[in-house]
């Protein structure tokens, strides 16, 4: 008697210990399944917002010692054309001076600082090009006002060491000027899939992407030939 | 039985094993970004200290409270910014070289700038200063390489052909559809002070007095205090000019044939209240030139402006010229002091 009741009494434990741990497991990997969805939303927003305000500031970077710039369009592909000062060094050896100083000094006591390479950002294809419909980021640098080619394009820039892009999730590159008040406008968009690491370029995966637009107006200081 | 426990150990130790590097992999991969981030964030903010530097410098500069050379120590939002300023004007004349040596944190970074130095923008600094406008259908060419050119008005300018070798500053519009201009083109422009001058004034503060009205050649005296010679009445000069020194004429001044220089050191100074008159017969003539109405280049050929500038109420340009400026004013404006060219003096 006493010992059947203490059976009876395990196998209701046993049911009742088991539901419990499935409802406790259940609820944890409801909890744990959320928690990896809003980290992997969390990484391709911190991955795609990266990624754009590097670009920004590379491009601010350059806008910002320019002595013009000037927004152009070719078969589709926009691109920004940057006059830059005479007078520069190279201080992070990437090829592109990224220090001037000034030529001379206007009658008015401005600074002058004289022009000399022109820096490019654009879109193209894997070519580098300018004018090729592509999603690829490429700066390029050319001594004179003609079109960049695809041997003016800098591919250790764009690329990884092993030729992974290095702005594989920027999706849209685009520039406008405004003259007179010697500005640029950068618009650059980002996306990334939140369940993996590579990049989304389609609309056909909305829910599992995380996407973002950056705007910044950036003034170049040094236009006074 | 022995060897399934040996397993479980094993199966223990490669798991923490491969745990403790994952650990150790992901604690260095966050502390590496974390170190690139406060790296960047160090170099932004020690940017941002430079640039307020900057910006403090060049207020103290316009207010003409900065002293070159000088050095200071600013604390801006945690950076601490030591800042030395020194005379860069022998690269560049009139500049300041701002050199910012920044601690954020145990990071230090060095940057340098060139700044202006702030001063008053005169007619003199430029090759030829027109108070009105500029409507020139002969051609007018400035300057070389790029330098020594800057034309300007307080009115809208006209150019037909020639070159500039430097800006051409305006106050109204620019229109030069043919002109070759290396510098920049600013339209719009704040008025510059076209200055007056005061025969009464000139007179009593000159050492010497021109009585006739012709002069070929001059001498200047070689006193360090340069001489100051009183004309009343018109003028004619051409010749060799020797020495430094200004001629000042109560009436109009006729440069009647070639006007030089006797060497290079020489610097002539010619002023009158009224009118020049750059006479057909010369081809080159030199000084920097002053006229309180209006200057006029008559006759067919380019006339040549060796060495000085043009300072006028209005210009009539009818043979066309080529100017070059001389800098000895613009480089050390005490010289201008010196010289009593208006603007500067009284």
């Amino acid at each position: 008697m006493g010992r059947g009741k203490l059976l009876g009494t395990t196998l209701i434990e046993l049911v009742l210990v088991m539901a419990l741990t499935s409802i406790i497991i259940g609820t944890l990997a409801g909890l744990f399944s959320f928690a990896i969805a809003r980290a992997n939303h969390a990484f391709a927003n911190a991955n795609s917002l990266y990624q754009a305000r590097r670009l920004l500031d590379q491009v601010q970077a350059v806008v910002m010692n320019a002595q013009g710039c000037v927004a152009l369009s070719s078969a589709g592909a926009t691109g920004l054309k940057c006059v830059m000062p005479a007078t520069g060094t190279d201080k992070d050896g990437d090829g592109y001076n990224d220090s001037y100083t000034p030529t001379g000094i206007s009658r008015r006591g401005f600074l002058k600082w004289g022009v000399a390479k022109r820096i490019w950002f654009y879109t193209s294809d894997s070519s580098g090009a300018f004018g090729m419909p592509g999603t690829v980021i490429w700066r390029a640098q050319r001594t004179d006002d003609s079109l960049p080619t695809s041997s003016d394009a800098d591919s250790s820039w764009s690329n990884y060491y092993g030729g992974k892009k290095q702005y594989s999730l920027i999706t849209a590159l685009q520039f406008s000027t405004t003259a007179a008040a010697h500005t640029v406008n950068v618009t650059i968009a980002a996306n990334q899939l939140a369940r993996s690491e590579s990049s989304s370029s389609a609309a056909s995966d909305s829910n599992s992407s995380y996407s973002l637009t950056l705007t910044r107006t950036i003034c170049w200081r040094n236009w006074r030939q | 039985m022995r060897r399934t426990r040996g397993s479980a150990i094993l199966f223990v130790v490669v798991l923490i094993a491969a745990a403790t590097t994952i650990l150790v992999a992901a604690t260095s991969l966050s502390t590496n970004s974390l170190e690139a981030q406060r790296r960047r964030e160090d170099s932004t903010t020690a940017r941002y200290a430079m640039d307020a530097a900057v910006a403090q410098i060049m207020a103290d500069s316009y207010a003409g409270t900065l002293l070159v050379p000088s050095s200071r120590t600013l604390t801006l939002g945690g950076a601490t910014c030591s800042v030395v300023i020194a005379d860069n004007s022998a690269n560049i004349s009139r500049t300041a070289l701002v050199t910012g040596t920044t601690t954020v944190g145990s990071r230090t970074f060095v940057e340098s700038r060139v700044v202006a130095e702030a001063f008053t923008a005169q007619p003199f600094y430029y090759t030829v200063f027109v108070n009105s406008g500029i409507a020139s259908a002969s051609a007018i060419l400035t300057g070389s390489n790029g330098s020594n050119g800057d034309i300007c008005s307080n009115g809208s300018i006209v150019l037909t052909g020639g070159t500039i070798n430097g800006d051409v500053d305006s106050g109204g519009t620019v229109t030069a559809p043919t002109t070759t201009i290396t510098g920049t083109t600013n339209a719009n422009t704040y008025a510059i002070n076209f200055p007056s001058v005061d025969s009464g004034t000139y007179q009593a503060a000159a050492n010497r007095v021109l009585s006739g009205s012709l002069v070929f050649g001059f001498t200047f005296g070689s006193a360090s205090t340069y001489d100051l010679v009183y004309h009343s009445g018109t003028l004619s000069i051409s010749g060799s000019i020797s020495g430094n020194g200004t001629i000042y004429c109560s009436n109009d001044i006729t440069i009647s044939a070639d006007l030089t220089y006797a060497n290079s050191a020489s610097h002539l100074v010619l002023i009158t209240p009224g009118k020049i008159n750059i006479s057909s017969s010369v081809r080159n003539f030199v000084g920097y030139l002053y006229c309180g109405n209006q200057l006029t280049l008559s006759g067919v050929g380019l006339k040549n402006l060796l060495r000085g500038n043009f300072a006028c109420s209005s210009m009539t340009n009818v043979s066309g010229f080529y100017a070059t400026y001389d800098p000895f004013i613009w480089n050390s404006p005490s010289e201008a002091v010196k010289l009593h060219i208006p603007g500067f003096w009284p």
